[in-house]
């Protein structure tokens, strides 16, 4: 069930709202989980098993962590059960097909497909265990508050990772008020205009360009093509991350912010602060950390080849390759883990390289002139743009034929003019989507200190943009028979 | 406090009875606001009985009507009726209007009084249209007076009839296309008044009507069976509203008015959808059947695909769904100087409408052309066997004729449009080779073009004009077999204009397919006007209309034609009756047949083609579909 539906806008959500909002206390979790199950099954009936065994399988890892002196084992053995089930589901074919190609073999694919949100919330599951382990948390007694806080419906399927740290709390003690409620309300309405209103806009645009043969794309559509792509992976993204904090507004959790208008970045570092803020604090915490800190551990194999790398190379050399052998393996995995494929390892790399330089170089230091701020902008916005079309792209050679055409190395034979692809609402859209990545409008959500006509006016906009998301909802349902009309 | 709360959700609970009247009561917003606003009225004249390819009645009516619209209806072999659509300007006070009526053939005349067709727009979920009221009376016939008192009709009939009426059965059919099963209608009420003509029968038709003055006793009829949902749901909405108002009592925080209506009404909004979910079951507008709903065992199915199919079926039938398409689409087509959607394009500088993709599928492989040419000689083996002549006729595509058009929008290359052709011009000099005429009138409607429009610009038919070249270049090619076969001449018909489309099977003028693909009107000053040819002779033709046939007789003509061909052989007919004695014409694409047997023709129509025995075959179809001829002689 997706949120830009209208069976979850106009049957789901208010039902569970009305049910959580009336019913008493001590009952809310009950009607989240069954809902979150309910939620999960109505798209993957089969596939909600998966997500039920991951739930008892952190359970039982997190107490026999808390329990047993061989913590280590256990959490390994937990992190390996949770992985086993991604590496079936998204990443097996991908390694048969490889090996396939490299050794000539027939080994035949499975025939499995992806269950939605697995790869969110198996990295969930694995911040709870991992944070057990590292006792920041009690482990969790009842299951069912383990299992609220993996399947909880708003981030289920798209995020934002929510850190069981983060959560923790909510879960034994948080409170639901009109003050949430709206909150949540109006930030929903944001991010579902966001993506069904500007995300499926600008896709349009851009999966028309992406659709055609390279050798019919020119310079100008290329890049028309790239930062459509640009603006609309950020507002379906965010718009999504938006209607889940604004839904968990609603039933009383506050999930930290996963995007901060990553399009004012000056470098691909700050970038990444912006920028799916969830993974990137999940990578940060639970592999870029660990991995750096592995040279500090008593007499392990790692530790002693460092303390030799650093004899020999020095201090700052050994932390530089340490750091650049971090940076390579937390984006390898950051790519990887965005999809199974070569485009995604390979964008992953990618900025897994730019940050390298930049930490390097000092670029991403802060500038003083305008000139320099403004060279930092256009270059991280360049980066950016290359890079979503790498990722983008089906496969690494039609990535490098289209960023060759981006800069006029290659030029196709265009058939159609550029009306083809954008036309006045197009245009009106791109433009607002360029105005809306910047924080113009930071706080027009908030109340404390706003006059009543200025808090009228922001609400009657959200009214009038509720109305048209649904409005687009539903002419996506228009489905006229057309064929016999010959 | 506790008695202020309860004050506070007594009021609410009454504003949000207001809010929802159209659920209970038969007359709702929408009706009530265009009713306010209405200035015009329908009067409908129908003629139904023997049919005839002329006029069955001449009519005058004073005031001058605003609009006037002839509308076949199609029925079957015996029986069809012809409608005059008369739209009156109404006003606030009384007018009166006399018709004069001369029946040119017996038959049965009906009178409907109603308010306007007020357009697709006007449609609720069930595809019916809004009630927009007007009233009428004094009605008078030939003198005699049949009702003096003031009655509101709608366009439906009579609105809320105090007294029970007789049913009265009319042997008409007014459906568009030949889909429906052709039949009585039934009407019960004073707005349709009906009769039996002779020949030559004079009516003088006087009666007042005016615009229907709205008030609160409108709102007072209530829906069959819908008084528990009232008390019901106001019991349920009083009781949660209580305990929420009672709940923001107890937390005593500063609450933002403006934050707590916007609340309420957001919620408002996202339970509304559902309380109402229709049981429509086609769509007019979308011209599909909607979505059924899965049974509930089906989860249970090993590959259920439950939830899927719930959704479809949601997706059509919630509440409110009709405005709000219309919302987006009146937003995206204001907005947008080209208009699309997956199938078509219509670029409103030059009110042009093309379907897409630009080339279809018929840049095909080797193996579909050889298939196409070995059916077609085939049949004409088969036709040879019978002595029976085939000849073949494809109509070229809008997009290659009119290329330029597409071109200057889109900068689309039209070399990529020319180059399939390429390749099947040379299977249809294949198919020549066998000795089978094939017919391909593409210059000659690209040079009849520069003189008048061959295509509508709205629809994807060809126009009388562009059907005139066609049956043209198909004639010249049949007379070099049959020198005796006349070729009508344009001096032979009545040749009329109109903004309006006249393309298919019932020969009505419509507003093209504007309103199907895109939800979208053009303005009829965007758009030109088409000569239209109507043959001098008309009424010297017996016509017989059937469910998927029509059979013409002209006694001047010469041998016996059969047709069979699909949409763009309606057009056809203005022509083709006039040069054969006898014209049989199957409508390939019927209602009756399954999309895909469409071109099934041996499977379907063999017995037909062997009873009628015709001199002349004629094999007729778009450019587009060329690809299904392989199914020719396919039996399953």
């Amino acid at each position: 069930m997706l949120f830009s539906s209208s069976t979850f806008l106009f049957l789901f959500l208010p039902i569970v709202c009305a049910l959580y909002l009336l019913m008493r206390k001590e009952f809310r979790d009950h009607v989240l989980l069954l809902a979150s199950i309910f939620f999960y099954a109505w798209g993957e009936p089969r596939y909600v098993l998966v997500m039920l065994l991951i739930i008892v399988i952190n359970y039982i890892g997190a107490i026999l962590i808390s329990k047993y002196e061989r913590k280590k084992i256990w959490l390994l053995l937990t992190i390996l059960g949770n992985l086993s089930f991604l590496f079936y589901f998204k990443y097996c074919n991908f390694f048969i097909e490889n090996i396939n190609e490299l050794f000539g073999g027939h080994i035949r694919l499975i025939k499995a497909i992806m269950p939605i949100g697995i790869s969110f919330y198996t990295f969930q599951a694995i911040s709870y265990v991992v944070d057990v382990y590292r006792e920041e948390v009690e482990p969790q007694k009842n299951i069912y508050k383990l299992a609220l806080y993996i399947s909880l419906f708003p981030q289920l399927v798209a995020g934002p990772i929510v850190k069981y740290h983060d959560v923790a709390d909510q879960l034994e003690h948080r409170t639901v008020d009109f003050e949430k409620v709206t909150y949540g309300v109006k930030r929903f309405i944001v991010g579902l205009a966001k993506k069904v209103l500007i995300a499926n806009t600008l896709g349009a645009v851009a999966d028309k360009v992406f659709s055609q043969p390279i050798e019919q794309l020119d310079c100008v559509t290329t890049w028309l093509g790239a930062i459509c792509y640009t603006f609309q992976i950020y507002y379906d993204f965010s718009g999504y991350s938006d209607m889940a904090i604004g839904l968990g507004f609603i039933f009383g959790f506050k999930f930290l912010e996963n995007f901060n208008y990553p399009y004012i970045s000056r470098s691909i570092t700050e970038y990444w602060r912006r920028w799916h803020i969830s993974l990137g604090s999940w990578f940060r915490d639970y592999m870029f950390m660990p991995i750096m800190f592995l040279p500090l551990a008593r007499n392990t194999v790692i530790s002693r080849s460092y303390r030799w790398v650093m004899k020999k190379v020095g201090n700052k050399t050994a932390n530089a390759l340490m750091t650049f052998v971090a940076l390579l393996i937390v984006w390898f995995s950051t790519g990887f883990w965005h999809g199974a494929g070569w485009t995604f390892i390979v964008w992953g790399l990618y900025n897994g390289f730019f940050i390298f330089v930049e930490t390097l170089t000092g670029w991403n230091r802060d500038r003083k002139s305008i000139g320099g701020k403004a060279l930092q902008h256009f270059y991280a916005m360049l980066v950016i743009i290359l890079g979503l079309v790498i990722f983008r792209s089906d496969t690494m050679q039609y990535a490098w034929h289209y960023l060759l055409t981006m800069f006029g190395a290659e030029s196709g034979e265009t058939i159609y003019r550029l009306i083809y692809y954008v036309d006045r609402v197009e245009i009106i859209v791109l433009v607002l989507a360029i105005a809306c990545s910047m924080p113009l409008c930071r706080k027009m959500l908030e109340v404390e200190g706003r006059s009543q006509l200025r808090i009228a006016a922001v609400n009657l906009w959200l009214l009038a943009l509720f109305i048209l998301s649904a409005a687009s909802i539903a002419a996506s349902t228009y489905n006229p028979f057309i064929y016999f009309r010959f | 406090m506790r008695v202020k709360i309860l004050l506070i959700t007594f009021c609410l609970t009454l504003f949000a009875n207001i809010l929802c009247l159209p659920l209970w009561t038969e007359y709702d917003y929408s009706s009530f606001v265009r009713t306010l606003f209405n200035d015009e009225a329908r009067l409908d004249v129908v003629y139904s009985g023997k049919f005839t390819a002329a006029e069955p009645f001449r009519l005058q009516c004073l005031p001058q009507p605003v609009d006037t619209l002839y509308w076949y209806g199609c029925g079957d072999e015996d029986n069809n009726t012809r409608r005059a659509n008369l739209t009156l300007r109404a006003r606030g006070e009384w007018q009166k209007v006399t018709l004069q009526l001369e029946a040119l053939h017996d038959g049965t005349i009906t009178i409907l009084m109603r308010g306007p067709d007020a357009g697709p727009d006007a449609r609720n979920e069930y595809d019916e249209p809004f009630d927009v009221l007007t009233d009428w009376r004094n009605l008078k016939i030939n003198g005699k007076e049949i009702f003096t008192e003031s009655k509101i009709f709608s366009y439906v009939g009579d609105v809320n009839p105090s007294n029970p009426v007789e049913k009265k059965v009319v042997p008409w059919y007014d459906r568009i296309l030949m889909y429906d099963e052709p039949g009585n209608c039934t009407y019960e009420g004073d707005y349709a008044q009906s009769f039996s003509v002779k020949k030559n029968d004079r009516l003088v038709i006087e009666v007042e009507f005016r615009r229907h003055r709205v008030s609160l006793r409108d709102f007072t009829w209530l829906k069959s069976g819908k008084i528990r949902y009232v008390v019901a749901g106001n019991l349920l909405f009083f009781f949660l509203l209580y305990r929420l108002l009672r709940r923001l009592e107890k937390r005593q925080r500063r609450l933002q008015p403006c934050d707590v209506i916007f609340t309420v009404v957001f919620f408002f909004l996202l339970f509304f959808p559902m309380t109402h979910i229709t049981n429509a079951v086609r769509s007019v507008r979308e011209d599909r059947v909607l979505r059924t709903k899965p049974e509930l065992k089906e989860i249970l199915e090993r590959y259920s695909n439950y939830g899927r199919r719930y959704e479809d079926w949601l997706n059509d039938h919630f509440s409110g769904r009709a405005a709000l398409v219309q919302l987006h689409d009146t937003v995206r087509n204001t907005l947008s100087g080209i208009i699309r959607t997956g199938s078509a394009v219509y670029f409103k500088k030059v009110s042009w409408m093309f379907e897409t993709p630009f080339v279809t599928d018929m840049d095909s492989t080797r193996e579909v052309r050889n298939a196409i040419v070995q059916n077609l000689v085939q049949l004409n083996d088969f036709c040879q066997e019978n002595n029976i002549k085939l000849y073949v006729l494809e109509v070229p595509s809008k997009n290659r004729v009119y290329k330029e058009i597409i071109r200057g929008q889109y900068g689309y290359d039209e070399a990529k449009l020319d180059e399939a052709s390429y390749t099947l011009e040379s299977m249809r000099n294949q198919i020549r080779k066998h000795g089978i005429p094939y017919i391909y009138p593409y210059e000659a409607l690209c040079h009849a073009s520069k003189q008048e429009l061959v295509f509508f610009k709205c629809t994807h038919h060809w126009t009388d004009w562009g059907t005139y070249i066609g049956y043209r270049a198909l004639m010249e090619e049949v007379r070099r077999n049959f020198p005796d076969i006349p070729i009508v001449s344009l001096n032979d018909y009545h040749q009329t204009r109109n903004r309006r489309v006249r393309d298919e099977w019932s020969r009505n003028y419509n507003t093209g397919t504007l309103r199907l693909f895109f939800n979208f009107e053009e303005a009829s000053g965007k758009l030109p006007f088409y000569n239209y040819y109507d043959h001098k002779d008309a009424d010297k033709v017996e016509l017989k209309v059937g469910k998927r046939k029509k059979k013409f007789l002209y006694p001047a003509g010469k041998h016996k034609v059969m047709l069979l061909g699909e949409s763009f052989s309606e057009n056809f007919l203005q022509f083709l009756p006039y040069s054969a004695y006898q014209t049989e014409f199957i409508r390939l694409n019927s209602g009756w047949v399954k999309w895909t047997d469409v071109y099934k023709i041996m499977k379907l129509y063999k017995k037909d083609i062997l009873a009628y025995k015709p001199d002349i075959l004629i094999l007729s179809f778009a450019s587009g579909r060329l690809s299904q001829l392989r199914d020719l002689f396919l039996t399953q």
